[in-house]
């Protein structure tokens, strides 16, 4: 077998295992970070005894995830009568796949240099890298609004909708920010971006609205807070999920844990340098020290914004949908697309990039005082003329 | 570095290709087949994302990466908004059942042998393991190459799908606007 076939066969299991553990215990993080936003103690009670083990500390809650997961497979799997029984059950598969082929491309180590022959530590090094992943993303929503549909319901149905409206939304500015990175670099391969960031400044320096724009994105595209409009418990009960229960329930849950963690890794290859640790000049290709060094910074960054998506979803109100809308089309889009056109400029002048940094700036603040300019000068919340609804104006 | 990435994105794949290229070919072939049996209009927005995704599977084992990824984003992406906009700007209900009519059928059998024909025509005419050989081991860049052609050789008919697009997402938004005054 080929050295490379081998590198990558090995980097699939470790960050498939890897993942899917720490996905468990991102729950637990998730609850522990809740309690103490909202100064309680979260769960700490649940060890490893489990009421029969000899084990008589209760390990700080850390048993918590087996005990979730064991009272996840042993609850009832129902399937209500009307729905499409062949979609209901495809539509959990849907949603996790794609958010786990999204890894595929995340270049975990650089490069390892192992008895002369050089391998890629990533399950594919493929040269269209980031363009593959923002493909992959946008598959992820089709299990959501199938799942909506085949249990048919009105309140996951309504909320498959709102899902798919939202992540279509967001994609757009996901993908022109990833498009200006490329520009700037002059490539897409993953590992060849992290490459030229190591050796050079990080891109968030050079670019700090859209990576503002892009870690917003990935919270909407993951449809956390505040951007789970699709599953607003005070209008549409449980969103796109409500008819499913036990693993399947789990399986959705299990993939929005997956999707933070792609975004994530996206966001830290793209803006933060992947696995470029400030200060220590690293090799693209090392040995196998300089790969676990590597891997474990880029585990790091990813752990980092993982915690203040969590930081930010316990802070954070949720947003009204049309406010949510209005976000993504009269704000973002055209923020990105002014970055997107002031960088071509640039990079087609040859221009030093520090440049970007100023036209980030100067688009930021426009940005501003185009906000500030369009919004009505009243002291109260400005409404929206929506039909149907008790405080409209328009009935 | 050129070489060091052809180093490493050389994949042993010769072991598996013609498995994966039956297992893909299977996926596209028999969901299409289901895309023109099923009568349930959801059920076949499922079956056509399975045949293009299977599709996108098959270019990226000929090595068309950044084809299959725009496979991806634009057709599947696009199927989508078909399930979507099939379920909400029909008047009929999700559940409904599509009825093919006779002469509806004579005329999808026309047009699909005669696509075929065309098709199997063009494929017999071009050299394609020569060309396609040559193409790989020259070792361009997809994309570079894509681009460079959209902005030089096809600039024009790039341009006219680009006007054509915007005609059309203008009217659609003026016919929604209407829809909507009503």
């Amino acid at each position: 077998m080929d050295a490379q076939l081998i590198a990558s066969l090995v980097t699939i299991v470790v960050a498939v295992h890897v993942m899917l553990l720490g996905c468990a215990y991102l729950i637990l993080l998730e609850r522990k970070v809740a309690a103490w936003t909202q100064d309680r103690i979260g769960p700490n009670r649940v060890g490893f005894s489990f009421g029969v083990l000899p084990v008589r500390h209760s390990c700080w809650g850390l048993g918590q995830p087996l005990a979730d997961g064991l009272k996840l497979l042993l609850k009832e799997d129902y399937t209500p009568p009307g729905a499409e029984r062949a979609l209901f059950l495809l539509a959990p598969v849907m949603v996790l796949i794609p958010t786990m082929l999204g890894w595929a491309i995340v270049p975990w180590g650089g490069y390892l240099q192992w008895g002369g022959r050089v391998v890629s530590v990533t399950a594919a090094a493929i040269p269209i890298g980031v363009i593959y992943a923002l493909a992959i993303g946008s598959l992820g929503v089709y299990g959501v609004v199938v799942g909506a549909y085949a249990s048919n319901s009105k309140y996951s149905f309504l909320g498959g909708l709102r899902a798919a409206a939202q992540m279509l939304s967001y994609e757009i500015p996901t993908g022109v920010s990833a498009l200006t990175i490329i520009l700037v670099h002059g490539t897409a391969r993953a590992d060849m971006l992290v490459h030229l960031q190591a050796n050079g400044v990080w891109n968030v320096f050079y670019q700090p609205v859209l990576a503002v724009v892009f870690f917003t994105c990935v919270l909407a595209e993951c449809n956390r807070a505040p951007f789970d409009l699709a599953e607003c418990e005070q209008e549409l009960v449980g969103g796109y999920h409500t008819e499913y229960s036990s693993m399947k329930w789990a399986l959705y849950m299990l993939s929005e844990y997956m999707h933070m963690i792609a975004g994530s890794a996206l966001f830290a290859l793209l803006f933060l340098g992947g696995w470029d640790l400030p200060v220590v000049h690293e090799p693209l290709v090392g040995g196998l020290g300089w790969v676990a060094l590597k891997s474990l910074v880029f585990i790091v960054k990813v752990a980092m914004l993982l915690l203040v998506m969590m930081w930010v979803r316990w802070t954070l109100p949720r947003f009204r949908f049309d406010q949510l809308m209005r976000l993504a089309w009269r704000g973002m889009i055209p923020v990105t697309l002014a970055v997107l056109l002031a960088t071509s400029a640039l990079v087609c002048l040859k221009l030093p990039a520090w440049t970007m940094a100023v036209a980030n700036a100067v688009v930021a603040v426009g940005a501003l005082m185009a906000l500030e300019w369009s919004q009505p000068h009243t002291p109260e919340n400005y409404r929206v003329p929506l039909a149907g609804s008790r405080f409209s104006p328009v009935r | 570095m050129p070489t060091l990435s052809q180093q490493a994105s050389d994949a042993g794949l010769e072991q598996v290709a013609p498995l994966l290229f039956y297992a893909f070919a299977l996926l596209t072939g028999l969901s299409a087949w289901a895309v023109v049996i099923s009568q349930n209009i959801v059920r076949m927005s499922v079956y056509l994302l399975m045949t293009l995704a299977g599709a996108a599977g098959l270019y990226f084992m000929l090595g068309a990466e950044f084809l299959a990824a725009i496979q991806l984003i634009v057709y599947v992406g696009g199927t989508l908004i078909l399930i979507v906009f099939g379920i909400m700007l029909t008047n009929k209900s999700p559940f409904a059942q599509l009825r093919t009519e006779p002469w509806e059928m004579m005329l999808g059998v026309f047009i699909a042998v005669v696509t075929a024909a065309l098709l199997i025509f063009a494929l017999s005419q071009t050299p394609m393991k020569a060309q396609g050989e040559a193409i790989l081991n020259s070792g361009y860049d997809q994309v570079r190459a894509v681009g460079v052609g959209l902005l030089t050789k096809y600039l024009m008919p790039f341009e006219a799908v680009a006007v054509l697009l915007l005609v059309v997402m203008v009217g659609a938004a003026f016919m929604a606007r209407q829809r909507a005054r009503k």
